[in-house]
């Protein structure tokens, strides 16, 4: 297997990676290619998966930890200096053979530092049956990429709260994470972060290809769309908002909003509140294909009144019971 | 051994188009479905986007991989497979009746470059 290096130490943000892996399979000639890279405290989404059902995102903003999506499937995890990262590009496009094959040869190497790590079904390597390492593959026309975390330290702390969502009334349509106890490799070794992926690098690799700066002006290109607001956070999947509300002198409120792209699809009102017009017609339907924001919702019921169609429900109540 | 249906014409990413008129259903052939495992979301574009023969369009994720989704024909989307977004496992079932989209063809002419069910068949050694 063929080892990439940059050509310079700098350090880059997680989505160059990500752009690395893809400029390695679009562009160098085939062969089976590895690489590793650490980054500052981030967390990274599956390509399917709703950013606020998956992380706390004001406790990443208050604590620095920036917030990606990738293209490979699969759940959320969290990054940082000592979680090392694992990035494999093959031509072989058999998804259960390149998995298997690949997580075979990592489980081999840590098994060669004596620890005892075993893959499991669900594409994760374990210790003691803790997780050190998740894996995701990322399938292209002619290429695979399988990409992984491997845990030698990091901070558990960190970890566990910026991907521990604070947002639970979202239900969402996409792909949502398997959480699972984690333990560190640093626990099981003696040698250091850079002996470890020395160690790692001479067992998988056999040659080096250095890429020049004309390729990483490349890379950088490539990274654009992941740093975009549209990738990160318009390729939310669809999702379902459940809110309950007990309204004084109205009643109980219980509502189901579809979200898709940030625009209301599907409004379904229940409860014991009294019905005095035509609920569909007169009130929910007119929110659909509405931006799910409180301005824009308030805007679209400019000439309803609400107290029209349930019993002493105010307007304000109403947008208050929907966000 | 995969299904292959006569008729429809297959690209070597393995999605396939039907053309019905100046419509065309593109969807996944039984070959990919199977290679991917099971189906659990299917990243569809809108209505009304435009779509290239040879980008992609889209991603299909399963239980172990995300693939991209690259269309064999270019147009206009004027159907999604709604059905999908609830139930993404259909793609396992049928990919053959459980297409992803429906373009409007602009250039009916590209459906000639791809394969045949006989040229597909062979490309995936069967």
């Amino acid at each position: 297997m063929i080892y990439v290096a940059l050509p310079n130490e700098t350090q880059h943000r997680l989505p160059f990676y990500l752009a690395m892996e893809e400029y390695v399979a679009r562009m160098l000639p085939v062969g089976d290619y590895f690489f590793m890279w650490q980054v500052e405290p981030s967390v990274i989404f599956g390509r399917n998966q709703l950013l606020n059902s998956e992380v706390d995102v004001e406790y990443c903003r208050k604590n620095g930890i920036q917030m990606y999506r990738r293209k490979s499937g699969g759940g959320c995890v969290y990054a940082d200096r000592s979680n090392i990262m694992f990035s494999y590009i093959t031509p072989d496009s058999n998804v259960n053979f390149t998995f298997n094959r690949y997580m075979l040869m990592v489980e081999h190497v840590l098994q060669k530092l004596g620890i005892d790590a075993k893959t499991t079904g669900r594409n994760d390597i374990v210790v003691d049956g803790k997780k050190v390492s998740g894996n995701a593959f990322y399938h292209l026309p002619e290429r695979s990429i399988v990409h992984g975390t491997m845990l030698y330290d990091t901070d558990i702390e960190r970890m566990v709260n910026s991907t521990t969502p604070s947002d639970t009334k979202l239900k969402s349509k996409g792909v949502e994470s398997v959480r699972q106890h984690v333990t560190t490799l640093n626990k099981y070794l003696t040698i250091s972060i850079e002996e470890f992926k020395s160690f790692v690098r001479e067992n998988l690799c056999n040659s080096e290809i250095i890429l020049d700066d004309v390729a990483v002006e490349q890379i950088k290109k490539i990274e654009q769309e992941y740093l975009t607001d549209e990738f990160i956070y318009g390729h939310n999947p669809a999702y379902t908002v459940i809110n309950k509300k007990r309204i004084e002198g109205v009643g109980e409120f219980e509502v189901r909003l579809e979200v898709k792209k940030g625009v209301l699809r599907k409004v379904n009102l229940m409860g014991d509140y009294f019905l005095v017009g035509d609920l569909d017609g007169e009130l929910l339907s007119l929110l659909n294909g509405v931006e799910y924001t409180p301005s824009a919702v308030e805007n679209a019921l400019q000439n309803v009144n609400t107290s029209n169609v349930i019993m002493n429900l105010k307007k304000e109540q109403f947008i208050k019971i929907l966000f | 051994m995969s299904k292959i249906v006569e008729g429809l014409y297959y690209a070597e990413s393995h999605e396939y188009v039907k053309i019905e008129g100046e419509y065309g259903y593109v969807g996944i052939t039984d070959y990919a479905q199977h290679e991917l495992g099971n189906v659990v979301y299917v990243d569809m574009p809108d209505v009304d986007d435009e779509v290239e023969a040879g980008a992609d369009f889209g991603a299909v994720e399963s239980v172990k991989a995300a693939s991209d989704l690259i269309s064999p024909v270019s147009g206009t989307v004027v159907e999604v497979n709604e059905a999908l977004n609830d139930q993404p496992e259909l793609v396992n079932t049928d990919p053959y009746a459980n297409w992803i989209i429906k373009v409007q063809l602009s250039d009916a002419s590209e459906a000639e470059k791809l394969m045949d069910a006989a040229a597909y068949k062979a490309f995936i050694g069967e």
